[in-house]
């Protein structure tokens, strides 16, 4: 099962659940009269007839039960906890039976499973012969089918089973822990001191079916184990690799059975501690629980008045310095103004750069007729690779030039490579620049 | 000075393993155990090897601190934290939020409720405990002595968060662990905050012997300065009306 698939496929199909009380209660009736009658099918009529009852006990002023009835069958077939099983279509009334989901939700409601160390040892127990039978038949075992349905599938099927009931019991111990723990809560709620007596008994009781039940899972599990390994390995060398698979998930099942035990053993350990530790320092110490009503009023005025606002002291470490190297790095320079007198020496390219503006102007001052012309003349005199900063610079010293409007300026070649869009300049007669 | 009733003490004398001081401070736990103290820890018995390692050491300790001006005390109800009583190491008083949200751990703590999560709180409780107990208006104004009235507007977020600051600092001193943004699991030591009620005299007078034993301070704390104080400062207020 490729879980990222399904659940993608869950998702896309916006699969949910919406049960009503009801409609749960309607559920549960259906597995209870299942189970009573021995049936396997309801016809509509049967359907018909719990809603009904379930109706009278829970709504019992509710109007139109068929009505009712048929909406809830409706939705349950939509959400998949009824199946039609008939297959008549609507020539007749159908027959209907609970699916697998309806089953374990009805399940969970109805019958509340727990591990028992009785339980627990009978399961284990059936759980070795079955494993037993499995190597024996892997033992002999020749070709890949005989592999297959005596090898694998009883260790997936009936195995898993097994395995599977043993761990369903371990959530319905878990349930029933969380049970207890509020049953201590309340007894001390309602009881205070004389509770005591009552809550280190049910802490003992717990304890001591957890420490039992861990001794067995861990007697057993190393059984199963062996017996596991020993299957995986004769289908590993006979190359079935599908009973090599099948023993492999059920050790990792066993594992996972085991942990549980330890686990839970392990949380009960630390919670009977603290309850320990609860009822010999606050109950026992204060039978009348006259510290919490007096806490209470504490709180309530504390600080209302002068001597009733009191802190308490407490040792304070003193930091202790730490020296460091300032980062220089962070600061950084203030921007200031140059003073004069600090310039930089101008480098020489200015200088060659002034004696070029000095050409291009005593150039212009011979109104030549474009930009062009005045560019070609100008890259004559630079080597070849001065050529393009010199017709930058020499183009900005004709931002004054008067400039012919055209709509659109033509491109032309200056020589050297170089191509410009060309102004044309448009002089005013008789006037020197 | 040992508070526990028949607690023997002592290296060689109840089976201690420590033989003389200088086996403690050997003891390569004693450093942390040192720091956790002197920044103002209440050590219990949850803490595991630090308290045991106390317990054992305890009158090898007491001398010890005691040369500084330091008392390390055991509480009958299982924890060891140090007391500042002179002036030469730095001390501070609980601020306004750590006194509130200590009582009501306090109070949570004695709770059968909370038995059934084996300690566990949450935030939300604690900020419902004292509102329902102390009062909204009041708890913002004592929580934030600045302001003069309440502004409902932020009040909720202002007194989260100043109570969210009391657990964090409460943490460090050791009378509860935050579990995650919401949970928070509480520890014996919260009991320090029922101690003026504990007996069965009046709480007149039980606080005026915790504020006589330096265990406490009337007046207001210096919550600026996180209620530092240089040591003999606070000598003034100690004084009690009897």
């Amino acid at each position: 099962m490729d879980l990222t698939q399904t659940l993608s496929a869950l998702h896309e199909a916006q699969t949910s659940l919406a049960l009503s009380s009801t409609d749960l209660c309607f559920l549960v009736a259906l597995r209870a009269r299942a189970d009573q009658a021995g049936f396997t099918a309801f016809d509509e009529d049967a359907l018909g007839d719990v809603f009904h009852q379930v109706l009278l006990l829970v709504e019992p002023e509710a109007e139109s039960p068929r009505a009712r009835a048929t909406a809830a069958i409706r939705r349950l077939r939509e959400q998949r906890l009824l199946t039609r099983i008939d297959g008549a279509g609507v020539v007749r009334a159908g027959e209907y039976a609970l699916t697998r989901m309806a089953d374990s939700l009805a399940e969970f409601f109805l019958q509340e499973e727990t591990l028992t160390r009785e339980s627990l040892a009978l399961l284990t127990h059936t759980l070795t012969a079955q494993l037993e039978e499995v190597r024996a038949a892997a033992k002999r075992a020749k070709t890949s089918e005989e592999w297959r349905q005596k090898v694998a599938q009883p260790l997936r099927i009936t195995a898993g089973d097994l395995l599977g009931g043993i761990e369903r019991r371990q959530r319905g111990l878990d349930r029933s822990q969380e049970q207890v723990r509020a049953r201590i809560a309340a007894l001390l709620r309602d009881d205070w001191f004389a509770a005591i007596a009552a809550c280190e008994e049910l802490l003992e009781d717990t304890a001591a079916t957890l420490r039992e039940l861990n001794d067995i899972l861990l007697r057993d599990a190393a059984s199963l184990l062996t017996l596991l390994q020993d299957i995986g390995e004769r289908a590993r060398e006979a190359g079935a690799v599908e009973g090599e698979n099948a023993s492999q998930q059920l050790g990792d099942q066993v594992d996972r059975v085991a942990a549980w035990g330890a686990s839970r053993q392990r949380a009960w350990s630390d919670y009977y501690r603290y309850v320990q530790r609860f009822l010999r320092d606050v109950v026992r110490l204060d039978p009348g629980r006259a510290l919490s009503l007096r806490l209470r009023e504490q709180l309530r005025t504390w600080g209302d008045a002068p001597e009733r606002r009191y802190h308490y002291v407490c040792a304070e470490a003193t930091p202790l310095p730490l020296p460091r190297v300032p980062d220089l790095r962070s600061e950084r320079p203030a921007v200031t103004r140059q003073r004069a007198g600090h310039l930089p020496d101008l480098e020489p390219v200015l200088a060659e750069g002034l004696q070029l503006d000095q050409k291009a102007k005593a150039l212009l001052a011979t109104r030549p007729a474009s930009l062009t012309e005045l560019l070609r003349a100008m890259v004559a005199q630079v080597p070849v690779d001065e050529r393009f900063r010199t017709v930058g610079r020499v183009t900005a010293l004709c931002g004054e030039v008067p400039i012919a409007r055209e709509h659109e300026r033509a491109w032309t070649p200056i020589g050297g490579g170089l191509v410009v869009q060309d102004w044309v300049f448009t002089w005013k007669k008789g006037k020197r620049r | 000075m040992s508070e526990a009733t028949g607690w023997s003490g002592g290296r060689g004398q109840g089976g201690s393993s420590y033989e003389r001081l200088e086996d403690v401070i050997l003891d390569p736990l004693f450093p942390e155990v040192d720091l956790a103290l002197r920044a103002g820890r209440h050590i219990d018995v949850d803490e595991g090897s630090r308290f045991e390692m106390l317990s054992e050491a305890l009158a090898l300790l007491e001398p010890f601190y005691h040369r500084y001006g330091w008392e390390i005390v055991r509480s009958p109800a299982g924890y060891f934290f140090l007391l500042p009583l002179g002036d030469r190491l730095p001390r501070r008083t609980m601020t306004v939020g750590e006194m509130f949200v200590g009582q009501a751990l306090a109070l949570l703590y004695l709770d059968p409720v909370t038995l059934e999560t084996a300690g566990s709180a949450t935030r939300s409780q604690v900020v419902e405990l004292l509102q329902h107990l102390v009062g909204a208006e009041r708890l913002y104004l004592e929580l934030h002595p600045r302001r003069k009235r309440l502004d409902e507007r932020i009040a909720a977020e202002s007194v989260r968060k100043e109570i969210d600051k009391a657990l964090r600092s409460l943490q460090h001193l050791g009378f509860c662990d935050l579990v995650d943004e919401e949970r928070l699991r509480l520890r014996t030591p919260v009991l320090r905050f029922a101690e003026p009620v504990q007996s069965m005299e009046a709480p007149a007078e039980a606080l005026a012997r915790l504020v006589a034993k330096g265990r406490a301070a009337l007046g207001e704390s210096a919550e600026g300065d996180g209620g530092r104080e240089a040591g003999a400062a606070d000598d003034e207020a100690r004084e009690v009306d009897a």
